[in-house]
């Protein structure tokens, strides 16, 4: 699809390879390589750790372990992890020291030089020991609606099971990469390929005993993110900080894939038990869930990510009575972390689990089984946390996706085929997502954006946004250009450093594009109606002779002011160059620069009852895949597509359409293909692309079908659009949906054991009943 | 002339470079990076997985013409500069002088159809794309998807990548070759490689010797086998040296061996050499052995067929090497050179152990030969992987039914690969089959004790890439399907 908006504002310097990344910088003079040790055992006491003859290579410069730390605790939510492990590993991958060296070879070569000795401890590898044994962390959450236990005693059926959902890495293609460069008096400018420049700055801060003033962070842009440089990119920065302070030298850190798929965390594996009750049409009557989410061995972002999941078990459909526990288990693994949908996918993958299951119990479609259950209507709109669903999107959204992809035909076409023996069974499901957008932790939903207008007339804008791919600078580039009614090629979005925007939050939770482009929108109009009013004035007869200066009077009325085409309008078809107006206002001494901050309104929650609004809007949208699969070997193919989603008034459809299709194929690939394998020792063995598998081209749909419905109500977001970054992910539960039908057509007689990821492994494993 | 050099000749965007001491044994990603600050081409995963580092290699040897010259994607990270010599390397730098100031077509309908997000595929995509149209013109989604199997994308979901090939403005695309091939370029690259190559550096050496008589002698048959390697394209020495950064490398290259790249059909078999890349094999020996051939499209990539060769994956000799089932049920040939000249061996008595062969230390394969197919032959060939494409297989297998004259099964053969330390025959099953009918074949009872007979003759392990459980239903099944598409394919003629 062409699209009219404008393409990526890197774009071209993409296609063109002249895009930096951290990788690309020029090594200054010195400039050090850093090398990190790690554990190789999950858990144990470090009995040894002597470099001293690491250090007498030659081309080595220096060793640190955590006693070159001032402090040694970091952790995005709760502070506890050592950013070098000091008596105790607690997972494979966890930094002991790091070494810096004048190349490559040499800093490996001291790192096998290195004496380090530790004795194993008993560990907790899998979800079902840590659960067992109670090994948990954190707290225990809980949200309930009505009284649950009654309405299943009451109720015509129930199910009751354990679903499982698996892990998946970030696989982002630039892994973890920061260079630290020391600076005079102590202070330190970071380059980090990280989605938090904030806490990266905050990390490396307290790690050296440093101020906040002292170190600058800057994020020019990430090759990929997808929530895996979220939190995890403090850590590795904090460690290259530690170099560069120490030798005063600037100190390179880029992880080798390898490396970083050991080291860092992932999505959680999820571990569901899970009650339901349902009458003879399959209209839910209760739910009860258990969430056990394997944390890893730190906390990191897993009460978020667990609270997420939980507010997303009902996805798109209403919840009579409802109660649902969230509890994290400690387990001897890398601490796992934010992947893009933060636990909203392994909640929503619960119902969508139970929708299948409701129809394979009643014998009914399970579309059918989804359209009564979905939100809908006055008495149908609450949530078990108590925001209200107010728009009856939804139940549209399906019917107009079940009749655009031909559901009923394909549906009775499938199932004749199915009879018939053939070496692949066809299945077709058709699921839906509700997202909720804004930070579930409050504070965390505000932003700040700097818009500096330059003489002749083109402009910078900064922000809190940190570009990993998703547009988000393009968006703000289109917001500031209607601002001003100037082109987009006018205006360029900063490298995001936290020199110029402080205390921002992480670019996540799809909120990104919201909270900045209403930052950078707030800081525009502070500075328009600054030139409105010179305008204004001018047209009033104001002349600029550069004897008086013109001020800025309050009684001027701009409110028929506007900006469009390069040009400044009133109502009585009086312009001026915008341009003009520029050189005027800086000569009369106008400020041509401004700040924006923005908080998103209306929310709110408490944790300790389970209710609030936590969420300003939901996104929404509905997919329908058919797949084959060949029931000798268990291969899965996604033969057809369609999507449907609701974004609210697009800022940029190639942008849009881009995050869906890329989300929802990274969704497929977590219910399919992606699977993370541990040795018995608790090692990832498949860290590499040769041995993760993430979709490749030939694994796309083959009917492709992407669209959005038109809705300009989402008022209360910025330009009436809506946060499309995590939703799609979650619709590739269609895919998985329609292997779980597949395998039901094949007349299985039971598919309640098949887990994500659905690989051919496990496909076969329910197929064919082994264990 | 002279009589040696000691450094490998390689253009690089039209720059001649002469290699020399440690240089030479860098990977070409890390010396576009770091030594020619060419940076556009990126690292990911450093073994060929990914192609964010494709570039693309106009390789020239003795008694090519320019018109037998194809510039050709390939993975930069695995590639060592002596394995280069005599090649013409084009980066996305490369590309984008083409076109000057302006954007090449192909970052033309990039840009247009958002076919890049984060950036970080961008370049290797653009290569793997350009190096599609050196040899197809005009690309449809289905040439998308086939050509660009060795290239990741996490951010797009690739269907806006698909929709920038379909919409390439090809009538003002220039090829990489026209702009970047002329005679004097070729005509040194030609002469350079007909003069051997030394060079050393501390402890590691390579070699390139111009006949295969002198590859011999410089193998010493008290050396360790594996203390001198011979190799062909190095997509597996690469990885192993990339994963394994210390290992010392006395590599021993055929890339300059003329009689090694022929490809020669008789009347009974395909005589391929040890130069000879997958992708040759797969168009060349399409008319005698389709299957194999088709089979060949979900080997590695597109980049990785384009390099690497039949004889590396035989001599690599690994249980999931995705040829041998294939080329054990063909009794194929592999022609061993020595010191004292050549030997032949059928392919079912070379593995004596996991990649342990029968092959001394100064011996290496020079040719492999395939027999054609006897009439009346069916042959089926598989392969599972987690991933259709990009993927080695869990489980491989290639089933050989030949019939007599009365329809009756004259010989068997059936090959199992990823279930043991080698590939492996069973003959216990396959003399049990002689005799049998197609009728009785296609029986489902018979079918499926035999099915399970397969099963029960395997202890396969459980690993990264199955369980052993898995692995066992699957030979069964890839039977049971074979004979499923036997019976299909009886119907289908009758
Ligand atoms: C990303 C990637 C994907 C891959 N996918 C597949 C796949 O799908 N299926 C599959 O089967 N393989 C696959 N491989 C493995 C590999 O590409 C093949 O084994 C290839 O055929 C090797 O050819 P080469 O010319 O590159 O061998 P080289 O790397 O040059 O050599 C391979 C080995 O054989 C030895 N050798 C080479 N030539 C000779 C000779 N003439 N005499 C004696 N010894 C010799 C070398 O010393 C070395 O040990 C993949 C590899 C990579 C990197
Ligand atoms: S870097 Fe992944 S293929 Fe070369
Ligand atoms: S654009 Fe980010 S990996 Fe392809």
């Amino acid at each position: 699809m062409k699209h009219k908006d404008s393409a990526h504002d890197s774009a071209v310097s993409h296609v063109t390879g002249r895009s930096e990344f951290i990788d690309d910088r020029v090594p200054q003079q010195g400039e050090l390589y850093v090398e990190v040790l790690y554990s190789s055992i999950a858990h144990g006491k470090i009995e040894k750790l002597d470099y001293t003859e690491a250090l007498k290579l030659p081309a080595v410069v220096a060793i640190f372990s955590y006693t070159d730390l001032a402090h040694n605790r970091w952790g995005s939510i709760v502070q506890d992890q050592p950013i070098l492990a000091e008596d105790e590993v607690n997972y494979i991958g966890e930094p002991i020291a790091v070494i810096a060296a004048k190349n490559q070879q040499a800093a490996i070569a001291a790192r096998n030089k290195i004496q380090l000795e530790i004795s194993r401890r008993p560990n907790i590898f899998s979800l079902t020991a840590a659960h067992e044994q109670k090994h948990f962390m954190g707290e225990r959450y809980e949200i309930s609606t009505g009284d649950s236990q009654q309405a299943i005693k009451n109720s015509a059926n129930t199910l009751k099971g354990v679903f499982i959902s698996g892990g998946q890495d970030q696989f982002y293609l630039e892994s973890q990469a920061v260079i630290a460069y020391p600076e005079e008096n102590d202070c330190l400018m970071i380059h980090a390929s990280a989605q938090h420049p904030t806490e990266v700055q905050h990390v490396v801060a307290k790690a050296l005993g440093l101020q906040q003033q002292q170190v600058v962070c800057v994020v020019k842009r990430m090759g990929g993110g997808f929530g895996g440089k979220e939190s995890q990119s403090a850590h590795y920065a904090a460690l290259a900080a530690l170099v560069a302070i120490k030798t005063q030298r600037a100190a390179r850190l880029c992880l080798r894939k390898d490396d970083d798929m050991i080291a860092t965390g992932k999505r959680h594996p999820f571990r569901n038990d899970y009650t339901v009750a349902f009458d003879d049409t399959g209209l839910l009557q209760a739910l009860e869930v258990d969430f056990y989410a394997d944390g890893g061995a730190y906390l990191d972002l897993s009460p978020a990510i667990l609270q997420r999941a939980m507010f997303h078990v009902d996805n798109a459909y209403y919840l009579p009575t409802a109660k649902i526990t969230g509890t994290i288990c400690k387990t001897h693994t890398h601490p796992n972390t934010a992947f893009r949908g933060f636990g909203g996918p392994q909640g929503a993958a619960v119902i969508e689990h139970i929708m299948e299951e409701i129809a394979q119990n009643l014998g009914l479609d399970a579309l059918a089984v989804r359209k009564i259950n979905c939100y809908q209507g006055e008495d149908r709109k609450q949530t078990h946390y108590g925001q209200s669903v107010d728009s009856d999107i939804l139940p549209k959204i399906f019917a107009q996706l079940e009749k655009s992809c031909d559901y009923q035909a394909r549906r009775a076409e499938i199932s004749a085929d199915n009879n018939n023996s053939k070496a692949t069974v066809r299945g077709l499901a058709l699921t839906a997502v509700k997202f909720g957008i804004s930070f579930t932790t409050r504070f965390l939903n505000q932003g700040n954006a700097l818009v500096n207008i330059h003489l002749d007339g083109s402009v910078q804008v900064s922000t809190g946004a940190t570009e990993m791919g998703q547009g988000v600078n393009t968006k703000i580039r289109k917001v500031v250009s209607e601002a001003f009614g100037i082109s987009e090629d006018n205006i360029r979005l900063m490298p995001t450093s936290t020199e110029k925007n402080a205390n921002t939050s992480a670019t996540a939770a799809s909120s990104g594009s919201d909270i900045n482009c209403a930052a950078a929108l707030i800081a525009c109009e502070k500075i328009t109606q600054r030139l409105a009013n010179i305008a204004a004035q001018l047209w009033a007869g104001e002349s600029f002779d550069g004897v008086k200066e013109l001020q800025l009077d309050t009684s001027t009325d701009t409110s028929m002011v506007e900006f469009t085409n390069g040009q400044v309008f009133n109502d009585n078809k009086q312009s001026i160059d915008f341009n003009k107006l520029v050189k005027i206002a800086y000569l009369n001494r106008i400020s041509l620069s401004d700040y924006g901050h923005y908080k998103t309104p209306e929310i709110y929650y408490d944790k300790d009852k389970g209710k609030g609004r936590p969420f300003l809007y939901y996104t929404n949208g509905v997919a329908a895949s058919e797949v084959s699969i060949d029931k000798y070997t268990g291969e899965v193919k996604i033969l057809r597509s369609d999507i449907l989603m609701d974004l609210g008034r697009l800022i940029n459809s190639g942008i849009d359409a881009g995050q869906t299709a890329g989300g929802f194929i990274q969704g497929a690939g977590w219910v399919t293909t992606e699977n993370l394998y541990y040795s018995d020792s608790g090692k990832l063995v498949s860290h590499s692309p040769t041995t993760y598998k993430i979709p490749s081209i030939q694994d796309t749909p083959r009917i492709f079908k992407l669209n959005f419905i038109e809705n300009n109500n989402n008022i209360l977001n910025v330009r009436a659009s809506k946060a499309v970054g995590e939703p799609p992910l979650l619709l590739g539960l269609s895919v998985w949906a329609a292997v779980k039908n597949a395998i039901y057509n094949d007349g299985v007689k039971t598919t309640s054991k098949l887990k994500i990821p659905a690989t051919n492994e496990e496909v076969l494993r329910v197929l064919e009943g082994f264990e | 002339m002279s009589t040696e050099r000691d450094y490998i000749l390689v253009y690089i965007n039209s720059r001649r470079l002469e290699i020399r001491t440690e240089y030479a044994f860098m990977n070409l990603s890390d010396y576009l990076r770091y030594e020619q600050q060419l940076t556009g081409t990126k690292i990911v995963c450093a073994e060929g997985d990914c192609g964010a580092c494709t570039v693309l290699s106009g390789a020239v040897s003795a008694g090519k013409e320019i018109d037998d010259i194809c510039y050709r994607a390939i993975n930069s990270c695995i590639a060592p500069m002596h394995s280069l010599d005599c090649c013409h390397i084009i980066s996305i730098e490369g590309l984008n002088q083409v076109y000057q100031d302006k954007l090449h077509p192909i970052q033309t309908s990039m840009v247009a159809h958002h076919g890049t997000q984060c950036g970080f595929c961008t370049p290797g995509f653009v290569m793997a794309i350009a190096g599609m149209l050196e040899q197809q013109k005009n690309p449809d989604a289905n040439h998308a998807r086939n050509y660009l199997t060795g290239n990741l994308c996490r951010c797009t979901g690739y269907q806006s990548i698909i929709d920038s090939v379909v919409d390439i403005d090809t009538n003002n695309y220039q090829s990489i070759k026209s702009h970047y091939h002329n005679q004097s370029i070729h005509d040194e690259l030609l002469t350079a490689a007909q003069i051997p190559v030394t060079i050393s550096h501390k402890n590691i050496s390579f070699s390139a010797p111009i006949s295969a008589a002198a590859v011999a002698k410089q193998l010493k048959p008290q050396q360790q086998s594996r203390n001198k390697q011979v190799f062909a394209a190095a997509t597996d020495l690469g990885v192993s040296l990339n994963k394994d950064i210390f290992k010392p490398q006395n590599a021993i290259s055929l890339h300059l061996i003329p009689e090694l790249y022929r490809h020669d059909i008789s009347s009974d078999n395909s005589k391929i050499g040890a130069r000879v890349t997958i992708d040759q094999i797969q168009h060349k020996i399409k008319a005698q052995h389709p299957e194999f051939s088709e089979f060949l499209n979900i080997f590695a990539s597109p980049q990785i067929r384009n390099n690497a060769t039949l004889v590396g994956n035989i001599a690599n000799g690994s249980p999931v090497a995705d040829s041998l089932p294939f080329l054990m049920v063909m009794d194929s040939i592999i022609i061993i050179q020595g010191p004292k000249g050549v030997r032949k061996c059928n392919i079912n008595q070379l593995y004596t152990g996991y990649k342990q062969l029968d092959l001394a230390a100064d011996e290496f394969i020079a040719y492999v030969e395939i027999p054609h197919k006897a009439t009346n032959t069916k042959l089926g060939l598989y392969k599972v992987s987690q991933r259709r494409d990009l993927d080695i297989s869990c489980v491989a297998a290639a089933f050989k039914l030949q019939f007599d004259a009365h329809n009756a099964l004259s010989e068997v053969a059936i090959a199992l690969g990823g279930v043991a330390a080698t590939v492996l025959r069973i003959p216990a099953i396959e003399q049990q089959l002689i005799g049998l009918s197609m009728a009785e074949l296609l029986e489902p009872k018979s079918c499926q004790a035999i099915a399970e007979q397969i099963s029960e003759s395997v202890t396969p392990l459980f690993d990264v890439r199955g369980s052993d459980k898995f692995r066992r239903t699957l030979v069964a099944n890839l039977y049971k399907k074979f004979i499923f598409e036997l019976s299909a394919g009886q119907q289908h003629e009758a």
